[in-house]
């Protein structure tokens, strides 16, 4: 029992880390895909770790305004972040189980979604408001779908520890030709989508205030507290690749703790995030945003394939 | 042994408070102390005598036999309070404790404008009625001590008796009140006519079990859950729910929400569970439960996210609470019925967790709105603002509650929340039907979208009436409220992180109170106190302790390390940058403006057709006036089912304004023909 919890604390730890380093990395590589659809040759893909530098050497400016919820945010949403990061299993099959399941995971991330909103609400300007009204409403119809993914590959492995579907999925072969798990996989791809303030729900690159979601909400931010907004933000894209790939695909995934596993843990890990980082990139170079008032259908359509995949997963 | 003794106390210093109240209604300054100072008395002794049977000495007090009329007869009239109703009475006395402290500062509010003599005497006289309905073992009596309840509580909404919402308020509560009351009595009868005695005692016993035959056992529970599920307030006999509570003092509707709607869950756990027992016939109660909860979990959230009233909002969030209970509950029915004794009490754990969850953080939520009142004299959103830096205190107590409501690690709503998830999860591995595992993932996405919703609604509270700039005058003269009432809300904060971090504990308890109710306890092994493990091993685990513990030192780690990189920066104080405008409360974001997107989502629900109407002028092509009404609320119970009920029977009843003609003669040749009829059929 400590053995595994060592184990478990020793992986979490590692894993976090790797998450927090690569995570500006898939903002880069997306972008870069992105350029290269649009024809455009695009910055380097370290672009996102020059940016974090950059706003963690400027001076910031915090509104007269604003309560203790504003100056506290950036570190709280950091802290639920890492957590969650420990959480998930990365290129082994073993993260902080002991913490807690999906569940907690699931609303870890909502509670950087609460902070990241109540602060949006907290300079009493219009554009906080838009956005962080916006964002409560998607994220809201979006939750029962986030719950019905994940419960379906609860029913298929018959556990709700996440490295435990990993390994359930991972161990059972035969599991791979079971179709829920695609399912799910799509819809869960929606919900990145919209958990993440991209393409079609939000416009990661937008100022217009017509449009912006998550634009709006730090748009008071600046200096160290907007790096770590940004920061926490692309953990969190990082954190629903990572269970898009070890949660639906764990293949590659190191079963045991040798050099050679982790390696191709690691090997593939990457591989395939990068897959997904380009299908992101195609999906946005691709389409438009919708409008506000479509993303209610948007969200049937997910729930929708969720559920249908829950309900295949009982047979 | 000792316990009826405590108990006698409790209801003696109620009592006493009630009539030393009545007696110093001349002297307001002193009445305030010296009543709530005995209720305060009173809730300690009913906690005492709660813990002391909790400890393992049932209470049984006989306070009179009655005599045997024929084959019927009513029983001994008394007082009992096994586990679960120590359980109940443990949190009402406790949420009445922090409550009557804070009342003592909360009434100077009223002082000159209502008696605080009555006040003070209904209060304690609230604190009885539900202390006795936790323990009367006799329908009879428990008909009292209900109707008390209801009476007390009626009086407490009506208090501010000037205002004519009030009056509404409570009219439509005492009478919707007394239709579950019907119901209630209608079951009690059905029942001792089978037992032949009044005694709850006699509904345990087998032989009554055995004459119920299932038509009966259902017609029984049908009547008891519209009467129980009236009290509770579940959709759609809902209604009384959002008028009455806003309107009550806020130190009662604490109490009310609190607690006073989790007595008819007491009683449904007993009547299902201990009265009618749960055969394998009755799998359809638990579906029945379910399906209430998740319409009552979905349609509180979205109401109370088009909310402007900070109270008619935390009302409607009981509704949606009392649901998120009867998921458990009808979880905890259905597994019992399905055989499956370890998740039926898994199920219930979360469920008794749940109620005291909710019990906490509502009492927390309700006083903080009336400690918004108290400093603003509103409690109308639109009109708040900026409090969190003119009533430092209490927004931060506030907050405690709303993450706790809202369900985040590791507070105590998120563990009840967490148990009832893990227990409607666990259908999978262990039940083998596709339709109720089907029907459990219903019920899973319903509560996680009521979560969702939960967030925004709260999101949309907190921010407009603690952040950003006082919206109006009221709220920029709000000062921090006196010592005690902050100092009671400090109590529930802490306590609903507390019993967050310590739920281990208290789920070992609440597993020797179900332990007898559905005849096996839920084996949540892992190491004590640390992890939470429930039924089955490797399926899931949680611990909040260490959860907190973790994030406790990320949070200093982040803090340290965003500090340490790039060194120390410049911190400027500026305005909001509002496109060159100086920020004012007039180009804020609003509350109606923030739960619009879900206000149009939910248009179905909300029934909310923007009206345009155009004024016409002289030229057919300038339209110089429209007239545009957003937010006109017919709520989709109100309208589809209450307006058409109201109506038919208005008209029913115009219809037998034709009887009544008015002569004497009429009457007596109805009087005759009933008679006749009386005589042919019921000879």
């Amino acid at each position: 029992m400590l053995m595994d919890t060592l184990i478990e604390l020793i992986f979490g730890a590692i894993q976090a880390a790797t998450m927090l380093i690569i995570a500006p990395l898939i903002i880069g590589i997306i972008r870069k895909f992105n350029a290269l659809f649009q024809s455009r040759r695009g910055a380097s893909i370290i672009q996102p770790y020059y940016e974090l530098a950059k706003l963690f050497h400027k001076g910031q400016v915090i509104s007269k305004e604003a309560s203790w919820i504003f100056k506290v945010t950036p570190f709280i949403s950091m802290t639920c972040m890492i957590v969650a990061t420990a959480m998930i299993p990365v290129f082994i099959d073993v993260s902080l189980d002991f913490l807690g399941n999906i569940i907690v995971l699931v609303y870890l991330m909502a509670m950087f979604r609460f902070f990241m909103t109540l602060a949006a609400l907290d300079t009493g300007s219009s554009f906080g408001g838009m956005g962080s009204s916006r964002e409560v409403m998607i994220s809201a119809i979006m939750e029962p779908t986030v719950f019905m993914c994940l419960y379906a590959m609860v029913v298929i492995t018959s556990t709700t520890y996440l490295s435990g579907i990993s390994a359930g999925v991972q161990s059972q072969l035969t599991n791979l030709s079971h179709p829920s798990i695609y399912i799910a996989f799509i819809s869960f791809f929606i919900v990145t989508l919209a958990e993440n303030a991209r393409y079609p729900f939000d416009n990661p690159t937008t100022h217009l205030e017509l449009t912006m979601v998550h634009e709006a909400m730090i748009l008071e931010y600046s200096g160290k507290s907007l790096g770590l907004m940004e920061y926490s933000s692309w953990t969190k894209l990082t954190c629903f690749l990572a269970l898009l790939v070890n949660i639906f695909f764990p293949w590659g995934i190191a079963t045991s703790i040798s050099w050679s596993a982790i390696a191709i843990g690691i090997a593939s890990f990457l591989g395939k995030i990068i897959a997904l980082a380009l299908v992101i990139a195609l999906i946005e170079s691709s389409m438009s945003k919708f409008r506000l008032f479509k993303l209610p259908v948007v969200s049937w359509i997910a729930f929708s394939l969720a559920f249908m995949a829950v309900i295949l997963s009982f047979l | 042994m000792y316990s009826w003794i405590l108990f006698a106390g409790a209801i003696f210093f109620a009592l006493a408070g009630a009539v030393i109240s009545a007696i110093l209604d001349k002297n307001p300054g002193a009445c305030r102390k010296i009543t709530y100072l005995f209720a305060i008395i009173a809730s300690c002794f009913g906690i005492a005598s709660a813990i002391a049977v909790l400890a393992g000495d049932e209470m049984g007090i006989t306070l009179f036999a009655t005599p045997s009329l024929g084959t019927l007869t009513f029983g001994t009239y008394a007082l009992s309070m096994n586990g679960l109703g120590a359980f109940f009475m443990l949190v009402i006395s406790l949420l009445v404790l922090v409550v009557s402290i804070y009342s003592i500062d909360y009434v100077q509010e009223y002082q000159g404008k209502y008696s605080t003599g009555l006040m003070g005497a209904l209060y304690n006289l609230f604190f009885m009625t539900m202390a006795l309905v936790i323990t009367s073992s006799n329908c009879i009596l428990f008909i009292i001590a209900w109707e008390g309840m209801s009476i007390v509580s009626f009086f407490l909404v009506v208090y501010e008796r000037n205002k004519k919402e009030s009056l509404m308020a409570g009219i439509v509560y005492v009478i919707m009140t007394h239709i579950g009351t019907a119901c209630i009595i209608i079951a009690f009868l059905m029942m001792a006519s089978i037992s032949g005695s009044f005694d709850f005692s006699s509904f345990t016993q087998p032989a009554f079990k055995a004459a119920l035959s299932p038509g009966m056992k259902d017609a029984i529970f049908i009547l008891l859950l519209v009467g129980f599920g009236m009290k509770a307030g579940v959709v759609p006999l809902h209604v009384w729910l959002p008028m009455a509570h806003p309107q009550a003092p806020a130190n009662v509707s604490a109490l009310m929400s609190g607690v006073m709607i989790k007595t008819p869950i007491f009683m449904l756990i007993q009547v299902t569970f201990n009265f009618l027992g749960i055969g394998s016939g009755d799998v359809w109660w638990g579906i029945v439960i379910i399906i209430i909860g998740c319409i009552s979990a979905i349609l509180g959230v979205l109401y109370a996210n088009v909310e402007q009233d900070m109270k008619r909002l935390l009302a409607y969030h009981s509704v949606e609470n009392i649901g998120i209970i009867f998921i458990g509950l009808g979880a905890a029915v259905l597994f019992q019925a399905l055989g499956l004794g370890e998740i039926a009490a898994l199920a219930l754990i979360g469920t008794l967790f749940h109620v005291l969850s909710h019990a906490l953080f509502k009492g927390l939520l309700f006083l903080g709105a009336g400690s918004i009142q108290y400093a603003t004299h509103t409690k109308n959103i639109e009109e708040l603002g900026g409090l969190a830096k003119l009533m430092p205190k209490t927004s931060v107590y506030y907050f405690f509650g709303v993450m706790s409501i809202i369900a985040l690690p590791p507070f105590n709503g998120f563990v009840s929340e967490w148990l009832i998830f893990q227990s409607l999860m666990l259908s999978v591995i262990l039940t083998a039907i596709p339709a109720i595992q089907a029907f459990m993932a219903i019920s899973i996405a319903i509560l996680a979208l009521s979560g969702g919703l939960a967030i925004a609604c709260f999101v949309h509270t907190y921010g407009i009436t603690f952040l950003a700039l006082p919206r109006s005058e009221h709220a920029r003269q709000a000062k921090e409220v006196p010592r005690l009432m902050h100092g009671s809300m400090a109590v529930l904060a802490i306590s609903c992180l507390v019993t967050g971090l310590l739920s281990m504990f208290l789920i070992s308890i609440f597993n020797v109170i179900v332990a007898p109710i559905t005849g096996s306890s839920s084996i949540i092994s892992g190491l004590n106190w640390i992890f939470m493990v429930p039924v089955v091993q490797n399926f899931a685990g949680f611990s909040p302790l260490l959860l907190c513990i973790v994030m406790l030192i990320i949070l200093p780690l982040v803090y340290g390390i965003s500090k340490f990189v790039g060194g120390k920066q410049k911190i400027e104080i500026a305005d909001t940058w509002d496109c060159g405008t100086p920020i004012n409360e007039r180009n804020e974001y609003t509350a109606t403006a923030f739960s619009n997107p879900i206000n149009k989502v939910f248009t179905r629900v909300f029934r909310n057709k923007p009206r345009i109407e155009i004024i016409p002028s002289e030229s057919p092509y300038i339209f110089k006036e429209k007239k545009y009404e957003a937010n006109e609320k017919k709520l989709v119970i109100e309208k589809d089912f209450y307006e058409p009920l109201v109506r038919g029977i208005v008209k029913i009843s115009q219809k037998m304004k034709k009887m009544q003609s008015g002569s004497i003669s009429m009457y007596l040749i109805y009087i005759f023909i009933v008679l006749v009829l009386l005589l042919i059929f019921l000879r």
